[in-house]
């Protein structure tokens, strides 16, 4: 299974600590051997001020209460930096605290910047030292702090790439203190400024592109119509660019969003012909469940691709959530498109075909045929499901096409002969 | 002999034979390594010069030198050379005379010749050729006497020169230019005739072996290298000799007296006069030479050597022609001489922008960075070899073995361009070294993995047998004979590296056989031995060898440099199968959209991409890929000339003879063609599996999209064959394949393609066939559903099965997917495994009447977009139309206006397809309605009605204030409508609407006819 698992994918494009909560996953799981997720883990903290916890783990992988050298050396350096931050940054926080201050401010950043250097003696190293020490608490693993420390850092900023890299930590905080509601929020307004951007080069915007896609799983994935919103983003022209050079297998989530979301059927034409155009480059089983469904019409195969999806969502860290739901969405699809082509089927086939047994597949059925959402009948003597026929005969449509030109024909008429007489 | 001389003075002594070459190199050596001028190294060096120098008198004066290695061929070129006097000497006295008859003859032509006068050129030229027969009679000589050669190049030259001088030929009086063109007929008849063609090649090669012959000196010499063709030639060759002697003042000087002021000085003066008329070309290069030799230290025989280089190109005879062969290869050893100095003296760095030489009197010293800055630019002559290398190839014929020789030089000039490259990347010159990055890139994109093996082993061969080291010598003979089965077999799998690796093969061979007599190479290959440098080696992958260089071109090169390396790339990507990525690369740097802004060869070098994409994408199955890809290449009809590949014999455009030049000289070299029968094979096969379910599933639809243009045409004509043979050329075959197929007989369709014999030209040959298998079922299966399935109730699924010999899931999922997509009317019936049909098939009235309400629609649309039009704004006509019809229309004429909006500046590619679909549409209308009783002719109209229909909406976007002439064709075609209404909305009265219709399209026909002229 693990020939599936995109952790090691999806980690390049993502940010330190927004690793951290899939390696959790993993080791939850146990798809990995436990040792050597913790040796990442603490790999992945190196960098990181998060000593303690780092020593924590480093203790439980190797089952001592010895810690390296080094370790507490980065320790020490990470307190005394913490001081030293501190100490530069506390009168700004100490004026920004100040609700009067905040008031004053304007949407001018010039003007806000010499209104703090005005009143407060405030100057460009304090302001510099907040940026640095909302970083510094951000890598300490303190992500509420840091986003209100951002948040209060925002209207001082001056330079737009400054400006990017707050909108960017500001997002990374909002998600990993799970507070998903500004994180949607800043994670709108930074693809705004992505798409807004124009010093960056084409390379540059891709790449960013591609890590808003990889961040905003964690937004999406988490919230109410945070599919909906994926699907959204995936499938603008810019972004879907950005799937297809630099990171197919975010198809992947892609797919699993549009088949959850009934609502979203539309799009499916379009997956489907990405999917394709990818598979060589990627392909797992979901998107092989799709292409078997919608573009070999293998039901065989969609039903083994449908069991394979299991596992594979279960060890997804995103998908988990939504398994049986995804479960159940595939498995009308495979019905749907089944009753398209058939006219008759035998139940027991069905059933197979749905992963059901038999009892539980008819009354599947005659759920659906109940919601209206199949025209068809059971017949229960041979065991079979008839479909409904609706055909329209030729006639009828012909009488259609006319009946629609005549009324075109009448508007047009009436406007080219009257219209000029009115005019001249 | 003199450029054996040097190549051993390069390189280091561990390979020498000769005892005195060896020494010779040693003094190289010496006065290279010392570049503070030591006078005794200096002194060797210019001694051994003057040896070879006093090589060829010594033996043109000794008349019973042995003779051996290149004497014994040019035995026969030269009829009466001193060391044949001596068999005949009965016949000395006569045969004096007829040659001071001939001498004579020849100064008189050359008298004429300066004062023009043709007309007594052309008697003299005949009595010239009347005494050269007399001449041959006396002496017996198979060959030519040198002075009449001489003559008929100084003749041509002249001609030719008097040609391009346009004043002059104007000046001229009429029987003067009459004369003027029966020279030059009977010349250019007289010099290609077997009998001189070779001796006029070999005298414009070897011209300076008549000038050495002037060199006096006394010296007398031990060595005995090759040097006899000196000794060979006519005593009776007068030429005025002052020039000559002029210059040998400083060539019989003691070379030791010879300072580095002198050959400044020298240098200085050749280098001003260069270019001046009345220079001898000839005789500049012979100094150059001289000088290289006794040039002091090693910033000087560098200026020295890259001067040399310089006149060596001046030799040649200009842009339109190619280098000859034997001066290439000089320039050659020329070049590595300077490789090998560079590399042996790190600290000279070669610079175009260092200052001239012109000032200093003394050494140059080194700079403070300890380097001596000497002035050059290697990268103009390494392209310019290139160009010429590329400029032969083009010319020679690629079925001869000469063309097979010059393939052979291709590692060596590889070599070269290496050590270019090295030099700059140790040097650090990022501006210049992608240039010769994408020289190499050029050179390697087109091979095949086969073919670029046989190139490494050429290589290697080339290498080990050149420098004689024998003990690899047996070990390669060995891996000749393993590579030429190799090479063999790969030319036959590859179309386009077949000659490159025939002539690999064909060199090993020849360099197994010629080692055996080493004295014979060196006439086989022109006299000049251009052994590839021990230290280079290709890459083991041509893979590699692209990634590498790729890789400095994409970091350091310009736009143009960026866009051919990226197309190369595409092209070895697209020529190694892999397809995708090639396809993603073009995608990817947007290279189609300003291509048709790059020069004349990107856009050669474009196509080829395409060609080799479309086919990776056929080899591997993907049918609409390579159709796309090769539509538009096939489709055009000028493929040859897109792909540089010939030239068109168009009958209806005349180009002027520039164009014609030009385009000459934009041809690719033989070796590097892509198949034209395979394209054309991929391409046809590629559009009938597309066309052919297309034509079934709708063969009487108004909205028949045709996908491939050319294809129809050619089924058209093959359709109207009163009797078909078997098939014979491509086309025949894949029509044959196109009928079985549209009968759903997929083994008889896979008969006819597989009968083709380019498949033996693709490499994955079985699995191309496989696939073709494949494909060809599938689309027969598709084809039969689509025409037959109307005569069904039901059809068995594993009747299909077996019918197409196709697995159940396949058929299963063809079928699927046509009941998807509603181009079948019908649906499994799971139980019984079958296809149930749903006959819900339209009678014959009922399809035409749907048809007809199609193209009433239609007509409606136009109008609504013309009237939208003619109103100004398009909100208004949304406004108005109530209906749900009217507003569709508007948004339809909204897309309408936006896309003649942007034909303004993107020349209506909006426009394009929308032309077209309504040309059909009207097009079609002539074919059923009114050629439904008229047999012919339909067709012809529609396409006339099309083409109104094209001009009209072009009207209208130009936006024409002319509203009478407009108003009148919008009612007559509101008209139509209200009676296709009528006819329509009569229950029966279908049948009467047919004619109706056609009655009434006939008259909108001729109109439009009216109207547009």
């Amino acid at each position: 299974m693990a020939s599936y698992e995109l952790s090691s994918t999806l980690a390049r494009f993502l940010d330190k600590h927004l690793c951290f909560p899939l390696l959790e996953f993993l080791q939850d799981k146990g798809v990995y051997n436990e040792e050597d997720i913790m040796r990442a883990k603490i790999a992945l903290l190196q960098n990181t001020n998060m000593v303690d916890f780092a020593m924590d783990i480093h203790k439980e992988l190797y089952q001592t209460d010895e810690v390296p050298a080094t370790m507490m050396e980065r320790r020490t350096e990470v307190v005394n930096r913490l001081r030293s931050l501190q100490k530069a940054v506390d009168p700004i926080i100490g004026c920004l605290s100040n609700s009067n201050v905040i008031r004053n401010f304007r949407h001018d950043r010039a003007f806000n910047l010499q209104f703090l250097k005005e009143e407060f003696d405030i100057g460009p190293e304090q302001i510099e030292a907040l940026y640095q020490f909302a970083k510094f608490q951000f890598d300490c693993g303190n992500y509420s702090m840091a986003s209100e420390l951002l948040q209060a850092y925002k209207p001082l900023c001056t330079t737009s790439e400054r400006n990017m890299s707050v909108q960017w930590g500001k997002l990374a905080a909002d998600t990993l203190t799970q507070n998903y509601e500004a994180a949607t929020e800043a994670l709108l307004r930074l693809r705004e400024s992505l798409d807004n951007q124009s010093f960056a080069t084409p390379l540059m915007q891709l790449q960013q592109r591609t890590w808003l896609m990889h961040w905003s799983l964690h937004v999406f994935w988490n919230t109410e119509n945070g599919k909906n919103a994926l699907i959204d983003l995936f499938l603008q022209p810019a972004y879907m660019s950005a799937i297809t050079i630099n990171a197919q297998h975010l198809l992947r989530y892609l797919a699993a969003a549009v088949v959850v979301n009934r609502k979203r059927r539309n799009v499916l034409r379009e997956l489907i012909k990405v999917i394709q155009q990818e598979s060589y480059e990627y392909s797992d089983p979901i998107t092989q469940f799709l292409e078997c469904l919608f573009v070999h019409y293998d039901f065989d195969g969609a039903q083994q691709k449908l069991i394979e999806c299991e596992s594979v969502i279960e060890h997804d860290y995103f998908l988990t959530a939504i398994k049986s739901e995804f479960l159940e969405s595939a498995r009308l699809f495979i019905f749907e498109t089944y009753c398209r082509i058939h006219q008759c089927i035998n139940i027991d086939m069905l059933s197979e075909r749905l992963n059901m047994d038999k009892e539980a597949a008819e009354k599947w059925i005659a759920n659906l045929i109940l919601s209206a959402r199949l025209n068809a009948k059971i017949d229960s003597k041979a065991g079979t499901v008839v479909m409904g026929m609706q055909s329209s005969s030729m006639q009828e449509s012909l009488a259609e096409k006319a009946k629609q030109l005549s009324v075109r024909t009448f508007t047009l008429a009436n406007a080219v002969v009257g219209a000029p007489a009115t005019k001249a | 002999m003199a450029s054996r001389f040097w190549t051993a003075g390069s390189d280091s002594d561990e390979e020498e034979v000769d005892a005195s070459e060896e020494e010779n190199s040693s003094s190289e050596e010496e006065s290279s390594s010392s570049s503070s001028s030591s006078s005794s190294g200096s002194d060797s060096s210019s001694d051994s010069d003057s040896d070879s120098d006093s090589d060829s008198d010594s033996d043109s004066d000794d008349s019973d030198a042995p003779k051996k290695g290149a004497a014994r061929f040019l035995a026969g070129s030269d009829s009466d050379s001193d060391s044949d006097e001596d068999r005949r000497v009965v016949l000395k006295s006569a045969k004096d005379k007829r040659f001071s008859e001939l001498t004579d003859t020849c100064d008189e032509i050359r008298n004429k010749m300066k004062i023009n006068d043709w007309s007594a050129i052309q008697g003299l030229f005949d009595e010239l050729n009347k005494r050269l027969e007399r001449a041959r009679k006396v002496s017996e000589a198979v060959g030519t006497p040198r002075v009449y050669v001489r003559m008929c190049v100084e003749l041509e030259d002249f001609l030719n020169d008097t040609l391009a001088n346009k004043d002059l030929k104007k000046k001229m009086s009429s029987t003067n230019a009459k004369a003027l063109n029966t020279m030059r007929q009977r010349l250019k008849k007289h010099n290609t005739s077997d009998e001189f063609a070779e001796a006029v090649t070999k005298f414009r090669e070897n011209p300076q072996e008549d000038e050495e012959e002037e060199e006096e000196e006394e010296e007398s010499s031990s060595s005995s290298s090759e040097s006899d063709t000196d000794g060979e030639r006519e005593e009776t060759e007068k030429r005025p000799a002052g020039a000559a002697k002029k210059k040998d003042k400083l060539l019989t000087m003691d070379s030791a007296e010879i300072t580095y002021e002198m050959v400044a000085k020298k240098l200085r003066e050749i280098v001003t006069s260069r270019g001046r008329k009345g220079t001898d070309k000839q005789e500049q290069v012979e100094m150059l030479q001289f000088l290289a030799n006794v040039a002091k230290g090693v910033p000087q025989k560098l200026e020295v050597l890259l001067q040399l280089v310089g006149s060596l190109f001046d030799l040649s005879p200009g842009i339109s022609n190619y280098m000859k062969v034997g001066l290439w290869k000089r320039c050659m050893l020329v070049m590595l001489e300077i490789m090998d100095t560079l590399q042996a003296n790190e600290a000279i760095v070669l610079d175009d922008s260092a200052e001239p030489s012109e000032e200093r009197t003394a050494e140059p010293v080194a700079g403070e960075d300890g380097k001596v800055r000497v002035w050059g630019n290697l990268v103009a002559f390494v392209e310019r070899l290139d160009d010429e290398m590329f400029k032969s190839l083009q010319v020679i014929d690629p079925h001869t073995h000469e063309y097979m020789a010059r393939l052979r030089d291709e590692p060596v000039f590889l070599a070269l361009s290496q050590k270019v490259h090295d030099y700059l990347a140790r040097i650090g010159d990022v501006r210049n070294q992608p240039k010769v990055a994408l020289r190499l890139i050029e050179h390697f994109y087109y091979k095949t993995d086969a073919v670029y093996d046989a190139m490494r082993k050429l290589t290697m061969l080339q290498q080990h047998f050149y420098y004689k080291t024998d003990a690899v010598y047996d070990a390669m003979r060995k891996l000749t004979m393993l590579q030429q089965e190799e090479a063999a077999a790969s030319a036959a799998a590859h179309p386009e590296g077949a000659v490159a690796a025939a002539s690999a093969a064909a060199e090993t061979a020849a360099a197994a056989n010629t080692s055996n007599e080493p004295g014979e190479e060196q006439t086989a290959d022109d006299k000049v031995a251009l052994p590839v440098p021990l230290d280079f080696s290709m890459d083991e992958s041509s893979t590699a060898a692209m990634k590498r260089l790729v890789g400095i071109v994409f970091t350091h090169g310009d736009e143009r440099a960026k866009a051919r390396a990226m197309l190369c790339t595409i092209y070895h990507k697209a020529l190694h199968g892999d397809f995708h990525s090639a396809r993603d690369m073009l995608l990817m740097s947007h290279l189609q959209d300003n291509v048709m802004l790059m020069d004349i060869s990107t856009q050669i070098l474009y196509n080829r991409s395409m060609a080799q994409l479309g086919l990776a994408a056929f080899r591997l199955g993907l049918i609409s890929e390579a159709h796309s890809c090769l539509q538009e290449l096939y489709g055009s009809g000028h493929i040859k000339e897109l792909l540089a590949q010939g030239m068109a014999m168009g009958k209806f455009q005349d180009k002027t003879p520039e164009q014609e030049l030009l385009e000459k000289r934009r041809q690719m070299p033989f070796h590097m063609h892509i198949s034209m029968e395979l394209l054309e094979s991929s391409c046809l096969i590629s559009a009938m599996l597309l066309e052919v379910p297309a034509m079934a599933s709708s063969p009487l639809s108004v909205k028949k999209r045709v996908i491939s243009k050319s294809f129809h045409r050619i089924l058209d004509t093959y359709n109207r064959q009163t009797f078909t043979g078997p098939p014979e050329t491509v086309r025949d075959h894949i029509m044959a394949a196109t009928r079985a197929l549209m009968r759903g007989d997929w083994s008889g369709a896979y008969g006819a393609v597989s009968a083709l014999t380019v498949w033996q030209l693709v490499p994955q040959r079985e699995s191309v066939l496989d696939m073709l298998k494949k494909q060809l079922k599938e689309e027969a299966l598709r084809t039969y559903l689509f025409s037959y399935s109307a005569q069904y109730r039901s059809l068995s699924l594993d009747q299909l099965c077996t019918m197409f010999e196709m697995d159940e899931k396949a058929v299963y999922s063809i079928v699927s997917k046509m009941m998807i997509a509603e181009d079948l009317h019908g649906s499994w019936d799971q139980p019984t495994r079958t296809i149930v049909m749903h006959s819900i098939e339209a009678t014959k009235v009922q399809s035409l009447a749907g048809q007809f309400a199609d193209k009433a629609t239609l007509m409606v649309e136009l109008n609504e977009r013309a009237y939208a039009f003619r109103t100004g704004g398009l909100r208004d006509d949304d406004d108005m139309g109530g209906g749900g019809g009217g507003r569709r229309g508007g948004r339809r004429g909204q897309d309408g206006q936006w896309e003649d909006d942007g034909g303004h500046g993107g020349r209506g590619r909006g426009r394009g397809p929308r032309l077209g679909a309504a040309r059909m549409g009207l097009g079609q209308g002539g074919q059923d309605f009114g050629g439904h009783r008229r047999g012919g002719g339909g067709g012809g109209r529609g396409d006339r009605g099309g083409f109104r229909a094209s001009g009209f909406s072009s009207n209208m976007t130009s936006g024409l204030p002319d509203r009478f002439q407009r108003r009148g064709p919008y009612r007559q075609q509101a008209n139509p409508n209200m009676q296709a209404l009528g006819s329509i909305s009569r229950p029966g009265g279908g049948v009467g609407g047919g004619p109706g219709g056609g009655s009434y399209n006939r008259p909108l026909g001729g109109d439009r006819r009216d109207r547009g002229l």
